[in-house]
Parts: C-alpha cells; structure tokens; sequence
C-alpha cells in the first residue's frame, strides 16, 4: 500500500511538471542578405568548431518515419531536391530542374557530379530510394507517394506519379524529412547524405554532432569544421547556456529575454514572419458554445482587438501585425489581397448593439436574458508558450463587454481534444508553415469539398461552400504565382468575410548568439535552416 | 514462509495495482495518442484518416480494459510494449535512461549522507550553541528551497557569473556538478534535522548516561551509542528519498536537460505515449518495493535486538 502511495504520488508529480511545459522573437537588423554572409565569411576560422542550442530531441529513429539529423533539427547531412529558402521560394537542390508532365508526373533532372558522403554517386535510384521511403509512410507522406510512384527514366531523370493528383509536389519536396539518402542507408542510425556536413554521433536527447563534409559538391564548403547541436527542450535553460558560453547560437529566443541578451552583447537575429499566432473560431457550435455563429457578432470581436498594441505590448514587437494566417512570404505579392480586419472599437460595440447584446448591468452585455460568455481554449504547442496572449485578450474583449474564460492546455493534446469535442469559442493557437505550399493549411484545415481529407479543424472553423469553391483550383493548377493567388482570395474569404479565424500576429523567428558567429542567415522555419554558412571569427 | 520471501512475493500484486493505477490515469488525461502521434510523423494537423490510422497501428482501436489485459499478457512475457513516440522498445529506454539517472541518484543520497549524518550529530551535540542554531536555519532554507529554484540560482551563480560549470546538459564531470548538487541538497537538509532530532532522543537516554557514567569517551558515545541507536528513522527516510532520485528527479532532469528517467516521465505523458508511461510506472513500483523491502532488512543491521518481519525482540 505505501509503495502505491508513492507512485502515485511520483505520477502525480509527472503529470504536474509535465503541465508546466517554450516561444520565440528580435532585431531588426536581419542578417540575411547574401552580401554579409560573403562578407562574413572571409571573416570566419574554419578551423573552429560551433556549438548550438536546440530545442527538444523529437527524432525518430525506428521505422519509415526515421528521421535522424534531419527532422525537426536539420543538420545539413542530408539534402533534397529542392530547397526553401528564407523567402519560401524554391531552389534547386539535389534538382537542377522540374517540370510538370499531364495529368498527374513529375519529372525531376538530378545534378550530375554530386557524392554521397560514403563515396557513392547521387543517381536515380537514390531518388527512387526516396520516394519508396515516402510510400511507406503514413498517407504516402504529403506527396502522396505509392510503392510505384517512382519510375527512373535515366541515371538522372526520374519520374513521380502521386497516387492522387498532387500538383504542388515540388513545393512539399523541400521539407528534410523528404531527404535523400545514399542507397542501401537509412535515417536510423547514421544517416549518409549529399550535405555539407557529415554525420559524427548522435547521444539521443543529449546532442548530435557532425563535421565538415570537404567533398562537398557545391561552390563553397561549410565554414564551421564541426557543429555539436545540443538539446535544451527549457528555453530558460538554452538562453542560459547561451550567456555562460556553452553554445555559440541558440534557437528560439524567448521573447521575453531578447531585452537581457542584447544588453550583455549578444545578437539577435530575426527571421521574416514564420509563425503565427490566431484564434480559430468555433462557428459551428452548439450551446454554450454558440454564440459566434452571429457573423456580425464574429466581425465585431475581430475588429475590437488591437492587434498593434499586441505585437508592441505582449510580444515585445517581435512579431507582425500580418492577417494571413500563412507566412505572408509564402503567398507572395498577392499576400495583400487578405485584408483582414482594422481596429476599431466604436464599430465594434455599435455592431454588437445591433446584434442585440446590450451592456447589462455589470458591464457585461446581455440578450434575451443570457449573458455574453466565450471560451477561450489556450494551450497549442501549449498554453505557456502563449502565455499572456489569453489574459490580453480577455481584456480587450472586457472593454467590448464581453466575458471571456480561459482554458489553458498543458500541451496540444489535450487542447486537440477540446478541439475536436467543439468545447470553446475561441482557440487560441501558434502554428508554423514548414513549406513552400501556400494552399497546405487553408486546404487542410478549411477546406470541406471533394477530395478533402477530413480533420477535426473542418468541425469548428469550416467557412463552407464558397470558401470550397475559392481554393478548390489551387487543386489543381500547376502555376505557383497563381495558386498564391487562389489562395489569399480564398482566404480573405475565410478571414475577412467569413471570420473563421481571427489572426492576431506574424511571429518572428529568433535566434540568438555571439558577437563571434557569422554568416547565419534566419529561416522563418527552424527546418531549413543553411548552416554552410555560419562559423565563429577568426 | 520466510519473511524475505513472503515480501518478495507481495511485489507481484503491488506491480499489479500501480500498473492498473497507472493506465487509469494516463487514459484519464484528455488527449488522443493517436493524434499526437499522427501529427509527430506528418508535421502538420492530421487528417481524420490519418488519426485513424495511428490509432489502428498503436493498437488503440480496442477497449482500455482490452488494452489493459493485453498490455499485462506482453508485460508478463517480458514485454513492454513499443514507445509511441520513438518506435523502440520501452524496456531499451529504461536501460538507456536507468544508468543515467543513477549517475546523479547514487552521487547526491551519498552527498545528502556526507551532510546531513555529521552536521545533524553536531548540532544535537552542541544543542542551543550558536552551530546548532546556524545548522538548523540552514537546514530548514535547505529543506524549503524549491529544487528548481535552487538549480536556477546555482546555474546563474555557477554558470552564467562565475562561468566555472556548464548550465546544462551532460557530458565531462563538471556537468555533474549542479544537478547533483541540487538533487543533494533538500535531502541533506531534511536528514540533518532528523538526525538532530533522533539524536537528541537517544543523547537523552540511559544507555548514552551509563556509557558517559562509565568514562566513555563523548565521540565514542555519540558514534556508537547515540548515532547508531537514532539511525532507523533516518535511514526510514533516506530510503524513501532514495526511491525518488532512482525513479527519476523529474524537475531537476527537466532543468538540467539530464536524459534519465525523470525526463522520460515528463515527455511519456505529455506525449501520451502510454507504453512508456507504463514502462516507468513499473519501474518506479518495483523500485519503492525493493527499497522498502532493503529498508526494513538495513533495521537488523542497524539494530540487531529487531528481528525481521518481527519487530524489536526483547
């Protein structure tokens, strides 16, 4: 009986330190333009060896779903076919080039003279090697890749046939799970790549390491001999480690020590928006949960936020005051077509007066007798790193006379369960878009009509047929700069018309470190960032 | 039966209840493993397909109870189970988790011992002198002093302003330092002030007057007389200390980015990933019960008139 007693009381403790579960922000002076980095790099001892800070150990190193070195910590051993560069523009990669063969192939042309680092040749068959990998994963991953979608034309021609049409299959590849590995390897152990760095060793949840790859197929080999990426899944700890010097560079700055760090003489380098921060309205609800079916109920709520006193006050102005929801980059030059909301709190208590909620007694309005309530559901990746976001908007809607609940979520699966059981008004989240696909998350998420794949998103937010009818020819057409196009119309649809969501910030990405590294350029997504770049000053 | 035995035997329903225990509380906290587990390996929210396929593939479409009963037909088999969110092994975790929270557990209950024994001695000794007064605030700050606190004080101190120790993480033996420190300390607080009071019982009594009355020197009467006599509580709560830092020191792992089990503990659950939770419940059960059973054993050793399973014979 004592000894139940204790583990129950250790399991307790568990689930408490489990509860208390990390955010990101910086400068202005983003470093990424190429001139500094060649700049930087004459700069730079390549006899020096870095030392980085990551956040959490997530590998999976079992499986088809391995991903060791490269996913969510890419560390430049592994390649593919095309990258995503800071601006979500494709480059050719392990590709020279692509191209789109009707109705459903694509064929890739792979760079001649390219190594792997244990000696053998990039060829079609790696690439092969790739897309059976993919087809052994869950859905046939993104691309949707079957056991036969992989045909080699020639040593360096490939074709790929999704097992449904997939139109936007150059701008999935970039993700580094999509990788390419030497033939008879794998991302279990020790991962052989093409990339600028080789693998060294791999201490799970404490750190991996990898060195200079000196054969190297590209123009300029890796200015660091070594980087030792080591895991600090508490940002406290991370930024802490930072200032007593253990690490030259650390990944996701909180916010909150930006201030700190700049002031002891460390450098804090932003990305573009990669992240952002909104709520997803529950607009198909059923008591209590109903109130925001009122469109114009919805429309005042989204203009009675003061989104720029919230990038300046709660998020220290390391975010932006952006209304796409996806990476503005990743929409291009038809991101302005979202127009997304303006403050305006007059409006937004005369629409509610309209509406039929008047200010009741306590300051709270009322109709017919029921007083206006939300929920707002906080806790994706989890509620701390959203912490103050909830009480700020709390307090916004107070001055609209609107009483909101929080309800923080320890981590993203308890707050998925709300999700998917539609218990909340609003959800609170921060989400990130990994690739170079504009229509990803809208179509994921939103979009109901044929060939949806479901999700428990669709339950809460889905704006419904005319959304559906905007986005569907992002479907289907191969022309990147229109699909952004389809897509921000659609999603002004969703956002500014249909409000199901409510955006509040682009989020930055920060990272932070020494006056003696050079040559980092910021990746708005943590996935893709260059390291051949970067190393410490002579 | 012997009572060694009969202790042995009592392991088996023990395990049986805090595994039971254990898959209750997991299933109780909301949140679908499968979803988590869809949405680790996709990068993105997953789809209702893809739910539904985690959840065929992490045998989660059966009943709990089902799930139970077939947890403990692996587990009695010697298996426990894969992890969700590794795909290996949970039983290969725990080796690789189990030596490395032992590296800080063994070091820190030595430490607390090296502490508490001779300053609790002391300052029972010299009760009401002005070391007792400095030991037993100390001991009652040690003993208060939240462990996470206490790391981040000794990180800034030792790490960021002074940049003698590493912040985090392991590797060389200043790496250590910290979290062995902060794993020692609250225990040797907490050891010292009962050793002062266990003491100050058995200073008190006839024996300790006879062998002072006798012209025994006072180290050898507080050494072999007071300090042996006043040793079963205390070893009572160092056993139960130790039972903690073995089964994993989830704040100080977490702060320290220490690969033990503690660690272990804190992403199973927030991770949902139910065979590994099960996996450290099982642990830390057998655990506590081989320690208790060591405990009770230690009493003879400590004091030979007990008898074991028999209480004090006379």
């Amino acid at each position: 009986m004592r000894t139940i007693r204790r583990v129950t009381v250790f399991l307790i403790m568990a689930l408490a330190a489990a509860a208390c579960g990390g955010g990101g922000g910086s400068d202005n002076s983003s470093q990424a333009s190429q001139a500094t980095t060649t700049t930087a790099a004459a700069q730079i001892d390549t006899t020096k060896e870095m030392k980085v800070g990551f956040t959490e150990d997530q590998y999976i190193v079992e499986g088809p779903d391995a991903n060791l070195g490269a996913y969510p910590l890419n560390t430049n051993v592994v390649e593919t076919l095309i990258y995503m560069n800071e601006k979500y523009e494709l480059e050719p990669r392990l590709a020279e080039r692509w191209e789109f063969r009707a109705p459903n192939t694509w064929r890739f042309f792979i760079r001649k003279g390219v190594k792997f680092h244990d000696g053998q040749p990039l060829t079609s068959l790696a690439v092969k090697g790739m897309f059976d990998r993919l087809s052994k994963r869950s859905g046939g991953s993104t691309v949707k890749a079957g056991p036969d979608s992989a045909v080699i034309v020639d040593d360096y021609t490939i074709d790929f046939t999704p097992t449904v049409p997939n139109v936007r299959v150059p701008q999935q590849l970039v993700h580094p799970q999509n990788a390419v590995l030497a033939p008879g390897t794998d991302f279990t152990k020790k991962p052989v790549g093409t990339g600028p760095f080789k693998f060294v060793e791999y201490a799970p949840k404490e750190r991996i390491v990898v060195e200079r790859n000196n054969d190297y197929w590209g123009p300029t080999k890796a200015q660091a001999a070594k980087i030792t990426f080591r895991f600090y899944p508490d940002s406290n700890a991370r930024t802490l480690a930072l200032q007593a010097g253990d690490i030259d560079v650390a990944y996701n700055v909180p916010r909150d020590d930006v201030a700190t760090l700049k002031s002891k003489d460390f450098v804090i380098s932003n990305s573009t928006v990669g992240a952002y921060r909104t709520m997803y309205v529950n607009i198909h609800g059923s008591a209590p949960y109903d109130i925001l079916q009122d469109l114009n109920v919805r429309k005042a709520v989204a203009i009675g936020i003061d989104r720029a006193k919230y990038v300046s006050g709660v998020l220290n102005g390391l975010a932006s005051t952006d209304q796409t929801w996806v990476p503005p980059n990743a929409l291009g030059s038809a991101a302005s077509l979202v127009k997304g909301f303006t403050y305006d709190l007059a409006k937004a208590k005369t629409m509610l007066d309209d509406a039929g909620w008047k200010v009741g007694a306590n300051g709270i309005r009322e109709k017919a007798g029921r007083q206006f309530k939300l929920t707002l559901v906080s806790g994706f990746p989890a509620a701390d790193i959203l912490r103050p976001t909830p009480t700020f908007i709390q307090s916004e809607l107070k001055g609209l006379g609107i009483d909101v609940t929080i309800d923080e979520r320890p981590d993203s699966a308890s707050f998925q369960a709300l999700v998917t059981d539609k218990k909340g008004d609003l959800f609170l989240e921060e989400g990130n878009q990994n690739d170079a696909n504009p229509g990803f998350l809208p179509i994921l998420l939103l979009y109901t009509g044929p060939g949806s794949s479901g999700g428990t998103y669709q339950g809460i937010e889905a704006p419904g047929a005319k959304f559906d009818g905007l986005i569907a020819p992002a479907l289907t057409e191969t022309d990147l700069a229109k699909v952004q196009t389809i897509v921000a119309t659609a999603l002004d649809e969703a956002i500014t018309n249909n409000v199901s969501m409510i955006p509040l910030a682009g989020v930055f990405r920060s990272y932070g470190m020494k006056k003696t590294v050079k040559g980092f350029v910021p990746h708005p997504s943590f996935l893709n960032v260059n390291w051949i770049t970067v190393g410490l000053t002579k | 039966m012997p009572y060694v035995l009969r202790r042995c035997l009592l392991i088996v329903p023990t395990l049986l209840g805090v595994s039971f225990l254990g898959f209750a509380l997991v299933n109780l906290a909301p949140g679908d493993p499968a979803e988590q587990f869809a949405r680790r390996i996709t990068d993105h929210p997953p789809t209702l397909v893809e739910i539904a396929e985690a959840r065929e593939r992490l045998g989660l479409n059966h009943s709990v109870p089902v799930q139970f009963v077939q947890w403990m037909d692996h587990a009695a088999h010697g298996n426990l189970g894969i992890s969700y969110a590794t795909r290996q092994p949970v039983s290969t975790e725990l080796r690789r988790r189990i030596p490395k929270t032992l590296q800080l557990a063994v070091p820190a209950s030595l430490l607390a011992l090296l502490i508490a024994l001779p300053l609790g001695s002391y300052s029972a000794v010299r009760r009401g002198h002005a070391a007792d007064q400095v030991v037993r605030i100390g001991a009652m700050a040690g003993a208060s002093m939240p462990s996470f606190w206490l790391a981040l004080l000794l990180i800034l101190l030792f790490s960021v302003r002074l940049g003698w120790l590493p912040v985090a993480g392991r590797g060389g033996l200043d790496t250590y330092i910290l979290p062995t420190l902060t794993l020692a300390l609250e225990p040797a607080a907490v050891l010292a002030r009962f050793t002062r009071s266990t003491m100050l019982e058995a200073l008190g009594e006839d024996y300790v007057r006879t062998a002072q009355a006798k012209g025994a020197r006072q180290r050898r009467v507080v050494t072999r007389h007071a300090l042996r006599n006043a040793l079963i509580p205390v070893v009572t709560y160092f056993g139960s200390r130790l039972g903690y830092l073995i089964t994993g020191a989830v704040v100080v792992e977490s702060i320290f980015v220490w690969p033990g089990i503690g660690r272990l503990t804190v992403d199973a659950v927030a991770q949902r990933d139910y065979p590994m939770v099960q996996g450290v419940v099982v642990f830390a059960g057998l655990t506590f019960a081989v320690i208790n059973l060591l405990v009770d054993i230690s009493y003879r050793l400590v004091d030979p008139r007990i008898g074991v399973g028999r209480g004090v014979s006379r």
